[in-house]
């Protein structure tokens, strides 16, 4: 496999919050509203300089990234609807950096947003998918929590994986949001509390559920010369993958693509798990977190319990994970979910 | 991203990750009936 493109050259600046509340009348227009007004001010980029959009959101529809633009008078020469939920902060970036790099624009807003209504919950489940809305939704189906609930009970029977296990992820996620002042949650967590804590579908509990909410996520892609003359301090990647319907043959999920392309990401930074000070993971439940840990290459397959019970994983510990609480402490609003870590 | 980025640029407060230099971000969506679809993982650092 030949070495792709790095991507040397681009910066990512200005992350943006839209704070999260758990129901709202608004429209996800207007959370997108928010962020892109937020970007403005924070950067001293002006409206008419962003020339590039990409968006994500689920109660966008039917409007797509398209509609935006005319919402909120931007007239961008570059634009792209990535409507991947938590996976398209990732899939936003990859892509924003390349049209950066090409020149094909120059300053490119990356923005997830959605709203929650009191019935969007139903409202997004029965729609979600073909799958869902002719062969699951009918028939009653509660959604993720019980599909999540198969994956982590085939986990701990096929690694040993406990619950407790599972609430040390979730204990010192809730350490970290305390400092957040944007999280959902901000009463501290104990394991006992995690282990007491209601069913929702065995094993899932409580507390291994996120609470959807509505708010947005945003940040600015543009190359490092544009940064430094904005004055804007920024990060830069150093590698990047997805992969998408991984592991197909997988009877149920045990590991996810991040499997499959780690080495091509280690490769491309030129470092090794080792190097890393702290990770965001996608946090819809824990079990997808310690999945995480295996398959991103902190440790083996099915050591995710010994490893979890070996690391500190707050702020301040050995192992940092999901430093501003993720979602499970900050609540997902929808796609943003994708871009809060 | 939004809080990688924070804690890349030395904006993220009482949360700072000590020193931190390098931060790995992984993306994962669109459940089926049984697993997601999507998965994705990018690592951010400094400038040089």
């Amino acid at each position: 496999m030949t070495r792709r493109l790095s991507y040397e050259g681009v910066a990512v600046a200005v992350p943006v919050t839209v704070p999260y509340v758990r129901y709202s009348t608004h429209g996800a227009h207007w959370f997108l509203g928010q962020a892109v007004e937020a970007l403005v001010k924070a950067s001293g980029v002006k409206k008419e300089q962003i020339d590039g959009l990409c968006v994500s959101s689920f109660s966008l529809v039917p409007d797509t990234a398209v509609g935006v633009t005319q919402h909120l008078g931007l007239s961008p020469r570059w634009l792209d609807h990535v409507p991947t939920g938590g996976a398209s902060g990732v899939m936003c970036l990859r892509r924003a950096a390349r049209a950066v790099q090409s020149g094909d624009a120059d300053v490119v807003a990356c923005v997830a947003a959605d709203t929650n209504h009191v019935d969007s919950f139903r409202m997004t489940l029965g729609a979600f998918s073909n799958f869902a809305r002719d062969a699951t939704y009918p028939y009653g189906s509660g959604g993720p929590n019980s599909i999540f609930a198969m994956i982590t009970s085939h986990y701990m029977r096929t690694f040993g994986a406990k619950r407790e296990d599972f609430g040390r992820i979730c204990v010192d996620q809730r350490s970290n949001a305390l400092k957040n002042p944007h999280a959902m949650f901000n009463k501290p967590l104990t394991l006992d509390e995690y282990m007491a804590a209601r069913p929702i579908s065995d094993p899932i509990h409580l507390f291994d559920c996120v609470m959807p909410c509505a708010g947005a996520e945003a940040f600015l892609v543009m190359s490092e010369e544009r940064a430094r003359d904005l004055g804007l301090p920024h990060a830069v990647i150093r590698g990047a993958i997805e992969r998408h319907n991984a592991y197909s043959e997988d009877p149920v999920m045990v590991r996810g693509g991040w499997r499959m392309d780690r080495d091509d990401l280690y490769a491309q930074a030129g470092v090794k798990p080792a190097d890393i000070d702290f990770v965001q993971t996608y946090d819809d439940y824990p079990v997808i977190v310690m999945m995480q840990f295996e398959d991103l290459g902190f440790c083996e397959k099915g050591e995710g319990s010994a490893f979890v019970q070996s690391h500190v994983m707050t702020n301040e510990g050995s192992f940092p994970n999901n430093t501003s609480g993720g979602q499970l402490s900050a609540g997902q609003a929808g796609a943003a979910g994708g871009s809060l870590a | 991203m939004t809080e990688a980025i924070r804690q890349l640029t030395d904006a993220a407060e009482s949360r700072a990750v000590p020193d931190a230099q390098l931060g790995l971000v992984a993306g994962f969506g669109m459940v089926t009936y049984d697993r997601c679809l999507c998965t994705g993982a990018i690592i951010l650092g400094r400038p040089a």
